[in-house]
């Protein structure tokens, strides 16, 4: 496993082989609490990659940052060729986001919401239109397109969020749990349509917490664990062979922890 | 179960004091009460030299500050929800321990210590011997539970009317009832202060009223009247009881219902008429759509509409009659427009953790001035027919319509100034509205201390400082130089366009510079 970087080193850049995102460095304190400690980060374009790690790990910290809603207390990121800090117009305006707990603007409509968060970015009307319309369809949203916002189920929420996050065709995607409390149906309608982005040479970047769907969606991981990168790079060769899920606790080091404190949970006990 | 509840409340308070801005709100109230209770308590305390009048003012002054509790919390600042009743509902609590809870709970903080304190020197003022001292106490305690019951049980029972689609029809009658109250405080005082025989006939209606009745008990017992005052301070402790069970009613009810009034699809595309069509191209055209949407659609925010327009729609009409100033009255409408003018004042926290859409697609500050444009543009269309209307309906009352056109043109000078005001405080100081499912009047004010109340109060005294030079047209036009007072008039719009443009320009600059600092602080208290 490459606890590194990847093998070929290449250059950041927006082409097929360059960097989509490259960190150094990343630091972030909460107080007397490190989110952050310190991360180098690379994903090639045009990858699938996954954020992996537990709870509290920093995943969602160091997106933020990335991502240019959260300022850093150190470090330099790069995205798609462009550095996110000091000022992150440049890179808000070419990748997408869904971020964490999706709060959407509620009482919109989801083609409201669509048409609104289009026109936010300039996009022609007619085109954010014919967009949000396609959008809908593809995420089986089309009779709920009418409906507000707060009267959708949490699946619905995310794959709305997706399509406000992939309107203006942005080059990278960087999703915050998508697929977390979304129905099977619904989360292979996300998968599909993430693929086909990645294929295309876009890149995405989406957090988990759950190994064995970034096993399988993912060719590209990253794993945290308490505020660092532990290991990153190929699947293959992190998971070197085992279940991510193994691979994952082979490298934290955890133990086996069955709870021998709760000796009073369960209906046999007195 | 009591004392779980009052410690939660103390522990969210003292953490809502760790934020510095909401520290200086918390002072700024504090400071308040020290500087008035002194003041409050030497005026009690001369009071004990006239048993008379001191009974009529006791009974004058608990009912005001009564009626100041159900006003000011719906009007302005937001009930405390510090406890908000919603989060307990998943917890095996029967209504009985939960009402009971929330209710001591609500004690703590500083306006129900504010107003102890403030009416505290009543014990000495109302009182002559120790009898009636200790009925005095009895009523003070009395007056404060009161307080406190009427604006829960109030704030919960509209909340429901509120959210639900019916009570939008019912919206104008709340309003009535928040704006009506407002206006009798504000002109009982007004009057009243004038005249003890006015203050006199106005006590000897309200005594019969549960806070009244609680102030007379103590002069009645020491006029020897013992059952009489025993009699009062029971009327007053019933109708806590029954405010108790009637804000128990409402927010079980709350509790285990849904927002029903959102569950209706939105008209669909092909059939809007009228405004639902107008779609105006750019950022602050999308954005000031959005805002017309939500204004209508959101029940907190036609909740600020309904208490704004008849906080500041009623009080004209009833000055208007009082000051017999002929046309010149018709100026009160400006005062109308700097309170519809007071909702640009948290324009980023009424979105909440929404706001980082906006965040993720600024690319500039010009990005940011457009969003403001556009929150401006959507008050001003709601706000301006509006004051339209208030100032044709009080000329109209002063004998000629036509007197409207100038207080109209000074009205929409005070709104760009408010505006202008408002785009930087919410540059400045944004606070998250929570939405509550409880309640609707749920202001700034989760753990927040005062900063809703500092933000609202400063954003008024700098909307009327920067008003001041309007006053040269009316001055002009009274002194019959016509050309001169027009053109003073014209000024006037412009300044006020000025104002308001040179909020929205510092506003851009202050948020560019602080993006993910502002959406930590509006994203921050979803998380609890």
């Amino acid at each position: 496993m490459t606890t590194a970087n990847g093998s070929s080193q290449p250059t950041t850049g927006a082409g097929p082989g360059g960097l989509a995102v490259r960190v150094r460095g990343l630091w972030k304190r909460f107080g007397a609490q490190v989110a952050v400690a310190g991360i180098n980060l690379d994903v090639p374009a045009g990858r699938f990659c996954g954020l992996v790690g537990p709870n509290g790990a920093g995943k969602t910290t160091a997106l933020s940052m990335i991502t240019g809603l959260l300022r850093p207390d150190a470090g330099t990121i790069e995205v798609i060729g462009r550095p996110t800090w000091p000022d992150p117009a440049a890179v808000k305006a070419e990748i997408g986001i869904l971020p964490e707990g999706l709060r959407l603007f509620e009482r919109l409509s989801g083609l409201e919401l669509l048409g609104y968060v289009g026109r936010l970015r300039r996009l022609p009307a007619a085109e954010v239109d014919r967009r949000a319309e396609q959008l809908l369809a593809v995420f089986d949203l089309g009779s709920a397109a009418n409906k507000l916002v707060v009267d959708y189920s949490t699946g619905m929420r995310k794959k709305l969020g997706l399509a406000a996050a992939l309107l203006h065709n942005p080059r990278a995607l960087f999703l915050d749990e998508p697929f977390e409390g979304v129905d099977p149906i619904s989360a292979s309608v996300i998968r599909d349509v993430l693929t086909r982005y990645t294929r295309s040479g876009s890149t995405v970047v989406f957090s988990s917490h759950v190994m064995e769907l970034v096993e399988r969606l993912c060719d590209w991981v990253a794993v945290m664990h308490r505020g660092q990168i532990v290991a990153q790079g190929p699947l293959e060769s992190v998971r070197a062979g085992l279940p991510l899920e193994e691979a994952f606790l082979s490298i934290v080091g955890a133990g086996d922890r069955g709870g021998d404190g709760l000796t009073w949970l369960g209906s046999s006990s007195g | 179960m009591v004392g779980i509840f009052v410690r939660l409340k103390l522990r969210l308070l003292a953490n809502g004091l760790q934020d510095t801005a909401r520290l200086v709100g918390f002072a700024v109230g504090a400071g308040l009460t020290v500087a008035v209770t002194p003041v409050a308590t030497i005026g009690w305390l001369r009071l004990r030299e006239q048993p008379e009048l001191a009974a009529d003012v006791g009974v004058v002054v608990f009912t005001a500050v009564a009626l100041a509790w159900i006003i000011l919390p719906l009007g302005l600042f937001g009930t405390d929800d510090t406890l908000d009743p919603a989060r307990f509902a998943a917890l095996p609590l029967r209504p009985r321990t939960l009402i009971t809870g929330l209710y001591v709970g609500a004690f703590v903080g500083l306006a129900p210590l504010a107003t102890t304190a403030v009416l505290a020197g009543s014990v000495f003022g109302l009182s002559a011997g120790p009898g009636s001292t200790v009925i005095a106490l009895f009523a003070l305690a009395l007056e404060v539970a009161l307080c406190v019951a009427v604006s829960r049980a109030l704030a919960s029972a509209l909340s429901g009317m509120l959210r639900s689609r019916r009570g939008r029809d019912l919206a104008v009658l709340v309003g009535v009832l928040i704006g009506g109250s407002g206006q009798l405080v504000m002109l009982g005082t007004a009057y009243m202060s004038g005249s003890v025989d006015l203050m006199h006939s106005a006590a000897s209606v309200l005594r019969w009223a549960p806070p009244g009745m609680a102030a007379r008990a103590a002069p009645d017992a020491a006029a020897g009247h013992y059952l009489v005052a025993i009699a009062g301070l029971a009327g007053a402790a019933l109708a806590v009881t029954l405010l108790l069970w009637w804000w128990g009613r409402s927010l079980t009810g709350a509790m285990v219902t849904t927002d029903a009034s959102t569950s209706r699809a939105a008209r669909p595309t092909g059939r809007r008429v009228g405004l639902h069509r107008w779609q105006p191209g750019g950022r602050a055209g999308a954005v000031a759509v959005r805002e017309l949407r939500y204004n209508w659609r959101e029940p907190r925010r036609r909740s600020a509409w309904v208490a704004a327009v008849l906080f500041g729609g009623i009080g004209p009409f009833l000055l208007l009659r009082q000051d017999g100033a002929g046309t010149g009255g018709v100026y009160v409408v400006c005062l109308t427009a700097g309170i519809v003018g007071l909702q640009a004042a948290n324009q980023l926290g009424i979105d909440g953790p929404a706001t980082w859409i906006h965040v993720a697609t600024w690319r500039d500050p010009r990005d940011i001035r457009a969003d403001f444009a556009g929150r401006n543009l959507a008050l001003a269309m709601i706000g301006a027919p509006i004051l339209l209307l208030i100032a044709v309906a009080l000329a109209s009352i002063a004998g000629s319509a036509g007197s409207a056109l100038g207080p109209f043109a000074l009205a929409c000078a005070v709104l760009g100034i408010a505006f202008g005001v408002g785009n930087v405080a919410s540059a400045l100081a944004p606070f998250p509205v929570p939405e509550s499912t409880t309640n609707v009047f749920s202001g700034g004010n989760t753990g927040q201390g005062c900063l809703a109340g500092v933000v609202v109060i400063g954003s008024l005294a700098c909307t009327g400082l920067l008003s001041l030079p309007l006053v040269v047209g009316p001055v002009l036009a009274r002194l019959d130089r016509p050309v001169l007072a027009v053109s003073a008039f014209l000024g006037g719009i412009g300044y006020g366009l000025v104002v308001a443009w040179l909020g929205r320009y510092l506003a851009g600059a202050m948020v560019y510079g602080r993006q993910p600092e502002l959406l930590g602080l509006l994203t921050r208290r979803e998380a609890g």
